[in-house]
């Protein structure tokens, strides 16, 4: 016959050791979570000079781009330059009540400028693995990419998406990734998007 | 009416000659040197012509010519500045700078806007999307020919050939046309400058005898449609000018004349002709090509689609909303083929591979979206074809042939949804596969009537959206139609 008092003591043990081991494994899963958030672009470029560029950005509620004149730091070199412009785009969609809110750990990987006239945008899995579903929401993504480009980089006349460096048929469903974006259409598109 | 029928009045020699004369001096005038250098614009209230003048190589247009006769405009130079006010909204543009202001709008110039006298020039190639903006309608630019078609719908037709003891082409045109036509040995010269007629096409083989062939070709702010034929021709109106009908003169020598039809038809744009009578003749090529609807319910199988609700995915509303429309365009005898009628996966690729192998006439993909209110209607975000296509279509840009069909479409769909009192909007937008469709093609995101998202579910507003669309396709088939 066990004694009683040794009984109780083995049932506090296991009743620790089922806590410690809920407790572990909510720490691991909260790891994850912040691990995740993390990965968004927060330092700005360590070299270049601050520039004023205009950002096209997407307002969902109202369905319309709106232009915002901002600053931000800019490598000289032209591809790195339009990737950290698209990165300050993406960053403003991050903030805390954006109007067009793309997910947390969303990136630019790359951009490739060919020929000087055909930008190829390597978007990162996240953006588009995580993006919202439909029509609207998507079109809006895509058409503020281009317009930003196009805006500060005139010479740019055809913008592609990859994602992951591959090609994708569509962003979220919806926006067709596998042609060229012609940048004419999309100003028409966007002047008729203005609030 | 008969254009020859005072061929008598030929055999005068002296008239002949002085007739002659005429006609050269129409055909000079209208060489490329002389029409070149004008803007052909053709707008719903006005139509007008712009001088194009040439800065270092480029070509450009006075703003005040272009807007002014659109609505109101005044404008003034101040400084290195052009200030003008359009229809109530405040413009500027600045001497030697690309920038450009039109109201809220910030625009790059192609090249930069010259000043001159009280006006100021800007590139001829700003001139479609500016008119665009201010005007909030679709324009179409036609390089070829300089026309500058702003929110109305071109004129199309359809070319058959009536066989028979005595054959004859019947060109069936979706609005009144009025043409100078000329003729000569072996052709029939159709010269359209009143309306903005356009062809996807540029030549025809009729495998005829009589009338072998006709060809297309846009210059100078016209449309010509040159007709051979290996004997002399005439061309009859009928259908108060929708109708023209080319046979063999009868026995008379090939008159060589310029010939103005009558009526003169007013140069407002008509409203869209009614579905031409069934002629009883064989088309191009001897047979009817069947007007076929493809519907496309989107997504399906493993791509669920947007989620509307935790229980609630796009892709069963879209099959719902497919089969009601399937139901409803059976039930006005149309056509119909439905991509998917069950939970299978299709790509893109696959959809539009489906679509144009079955050569439909329409293409008909549907969406569903929680975000907003009512109908969205999309045409393909594509720039308008500046060739006519050839026997292959490039395949990003399949599309690019059928826009003007897409938004005949498209506008049809918008009025007779907001007849339902349903709230709905219209815009191009990248949506897949649209650029890959060789065929009039829009997508028709349905969003809940109300912000309730069970509103998507309710038979009611599922049934009055598809009615809405199968009416518009019954209104825009003679077009679509004529188009093909």
């Amino acid at each position: 016959m066990i004694p009683r008092h040794l009984l109780i003591a083995l049932a506090l043990l296991l009743a620790a050791v089922f806590g410690l081991g809920f407790y572990v494994l909510h720490l691991k899963s909260r790891a994850e979570e912040s691990r995740a958030a993390d990965s968004r672009p927060v330092a700005p470029p360590v070299s270049g000079n601050k520039a004023h560029v205009t950002l096209f950005l997407a307002d969902d509620a109202a369905g319309v781009l709106r232009r915002r004149d901002a600053e931000v730091t800019l490598p000289t070199e032209p591809s790195l330059r339009a990737r950290e412009l698209l990165r300050a785009l993406v960053a403003e969609y991050q903030q805390k009540n954006s109007a067009h809110p793309l997910p947390a750990g969303a990136d630019v990987s790359d951009v490739y400028l060919v020929n000087g006239n055909l930008a190829v945008v390597d978007l990162n899995a996240d953006f588009a693995d995580r993006h919202r579903s439909g029509i609207l929401v998507e079109s809006l993504t895509v058409t503020s990419l281009v317009q930003t480009l196009a805006a500060n980089l005139p010479a740019i006349t055809q913008v592609k998406f990859l994602v992951d460096g591959k090609e994708r048929a569509t962003l979220a469903g919806h926006a067709d990734l596998s042609s060229r974006y012609d940048v004419g259409a999309v100003r028409q598109l966007v002047t008729g998007l203005q609030p | 009416m008969r254009w020859n029928r005072n061929l008598a009045a030929w055999r005068s020699p002296l008239r002949r000659v002085g007739l002659l004369l005429a006609v050269l001096a129409t055909v000079a005038g209208r060489g490329p040197a002389a029409e070149e250098r004008h803007l052909h614009i053709f707008a719903a209230n006005a139509r007008y012509q712009v001088a194009i003048t040439e800065r270092e190589g480029k070509e450009y247009i006075s703003l005040t010519d272009l807007l002014q006769p659109l609505g109101q405009f005044s404008g003034r130079v101040d400084g290195h500045k052009f200030k003008y006010r359009f229809r109530g909204v405040e413009g500027e543009v600045q001497d030697g700078k690309t920038q450009a202001r039109a109201g809220k709008l910030k625009a790059e110039l192609p090249a930069p806007a010259v000043l001159e006298g009280e006006s100021a020039l800007i590139p001829l190639a700003a001139a479609p999307s500016l008119l665009a903006h201010f005007l909030g309608t679709h324009v179409n630019y036609h390089p070829a020919s300089r026309r500058l078609m702003v929110g109305v719908a071109d004129v199309s037709f359809t070319a058959e050939l009536r066989k028979g003891e005595s054959p004859a082409l019947v060109l069936s045109f979706s609005a009144p046309v009025n043409p100078t036509i000329s003729t000569g040995a072996g052709a029939l010269r159709m010269v359209f400058t009143r309306e903005p007629v356009v062809s996807w096409a540029e030549k025809f083989n009729f495998n005829d005898r009589l009338i072998p062939s006709a060809v297309y070709s846009e210059s100078a702010g016209a449309a010509v449609l040159t007709v051979h034929g290996t004997a002399p021709l005439l061309a009859t109106f009928s259908n108060s000018g929708r109708t023209i009908t080319i046979a063999a003169a009868p026995g008379a020598a090939p008159p060589t004349v310029a010939v103005a039809p009558t009526p003169v038809l007013p140069l407002e744009v008509p409203a869209p002709a009614p579905a031409p009578a069934p002629q009883p003749s064989l088309p191009v090529g001897g047979y009817r090509p069947r007007f076929l609807v493809v519907i496309d319910p989107s997504h399906g199988g493993l791509d669920r689609g947007a989620s509307l609700s935790p229980q609630l995915a796009e892709k069963d509303v879209t099959l719902a909303l497919g089969r009601r429309l399937r139901t409803e365009l059976q039930n006005r005898g149309f056509n119909t083929v439905l991509l998917r009628d069950g939970d299978v996966t299709l790509s893109p690729e696959q959809r539009a591979e489906a679509a144009n192998g079955v050569r439909a006439a329409v293409y008909i993909s549907l969406h569903a979206d929680v975000l907003g209110t009512g109908v969205r209607v999309y045409t393909c975000l594509l720039p308008p074809a500046t060739s006519h296509p050839g026997a292959f279509l490039p395949w990003e840009s399949a599309q690019a042939g059928y826009l003007g069909s897409s938004r005949t479409l498209a506008n049809s769909i918008l009025e007779e949804i907001a007849k339902k009192q349903i709230s709905v909007a219209m815009q191009p937008a990248p949506v897949a596969p649209l650029n890959n469709i060789a065929a009039a093609a829009v997508a028709v995101e349905v969003a809940p009537a109300r912000p309730d998202v069970n509103s998507l579910t309710q038979a009611a507003y599922q049934q009055a959206v598809v009615t809405a669309i199968a009416s518009a396709l019954a209104q825009a088939r003679p077009q679509l139609e004529g188009a093909r």
